[in-house]
């Protein structure tokens, strides 16, 4: 695996999730190849919060600060949205706060918080995963 | 060797250098305080206590940086917007959090303290200012060492 070279908060967090090659166990190795270029290059940030989250279940333990610090960097880039909810978008910093075990248990949550919130209760609503252009380079 | 303070010292690396150390120590007592008041838990009683020793320790080292300003006959900043603008240290939200995000977060802290204290280190040494830089080989070991200790609290044995 080569070391990555590029700059800004997808290379720094691939950089983190590396740097958990050598600590983690062998059985893992999978799971942490496939976080690291969905984080390098993927555009699918359900996929990629999902995996996160299947990582973060079950390396979180031995492993609390590599995490710590994936998790301020995908809150800083990432927002969440209710699709043609009229609510504002969801920080990522509280909703990662809580050990959701995929991306699934996050969608649940914010639709749980669209029925509380929006007069017409929608539980339905569609979650969509936005990159936040001025993470760049932090 | 001997030596030497710089000839211009309001606009010296040395003097920048002291600036951020200051503003950056600041911030990190104000987040150290955050989180001796916010921490909750069943590490509880001894992270509250760790981290007043820590808060203390950077209120006696901060008055130290300040002073080796005027040393070099510079005015110190002060007042919490200017330090805040002068430091790059985050803010922790102030509401409830794991308490090993505390510890996560002043991790962090305290590597961006000795990043800044290498860099003072380095023009200390340049220009000559022995003082300054055994003020910042000081810093540097201090940061270490709470480094190791915060770390220490994350493992999982």
């Amino acid at each position: 695996m080569c070391s990555v070279k590029q700059s800004g908060w997808r290379a720094d967090a691939a950089r983190i999730v590396e740097e958990l090659f050598p600590v983690a166990a062998p059985s893992y190795w999978d799971l942490l190849l496939d976080l690291r270029g969905l984080l390098l290059a993927g555009n699918d940030w359900r996929k990629t919060l999902d995996v996160f989250c299947s990582c973060r279940k079950r390396l979180e333990e031995d492993h609390y600060l590599p995490f710590y610090r994936l998790r301020r960097l995908l809150a800083v880039s990432l927002r969440l949205e209710a699709v043609n909810s009229g609510l504002p978008p969801w920080s990522l910093e509280e909703l990662l706060q809580k050990r959701h075990k995929s991306f699934a248990d996050i969608e649940k949550r914010i639709r749980r918080d669209c029925f509380e919130l929006t007069p017409a209760g929608n539980t339905g609503v569609a979650v969509r995963v936005i990159e936040v252009a001025s993470a760049i380079g932090i | 060797m001997s030596t030497a303070i710089a000839n211009k010292p309001e606009t010296s690396a040395v003097t920048k250098g002291l600036k951020t150390l200051l503003a950056d120590s600041y911030a990190l007592m104000g987040q150290t305080h955050l989180a001796h008041w916010n921490v909750e838990g069943p590490a509880f009683f001894q992270l509250h206590t760790a981290f007043q020793t820590q808060y203390e320790e950077l209120f006696t080292a901060i008055d130290d940086i300040a002073e080796r300003l005027r040393a070099l006959d510079v005015f110190s900043p002060g007042g919490l917007q200017t330090l805040a603008s002068l430091s790059s240290i985050s803010e922790m939200a102030s509401g409830p959090a794991p308490a090993k995000d505390f510890v996560a977060h002043l991790i962090e802290a305290h590597e961006t303290l000795v990043a800044t204290a290498h860099a003072l280190r380095e023009s200390a040494g340049e220009a000559e200012d022995l003082e300054t830089q055994d003020l910042a080989i000081g810093r540097i070991q201090t940061h270490q060492k709470t480094l190791w200790m915060l770390k220490s609290f994350l493992k999982n044995l």
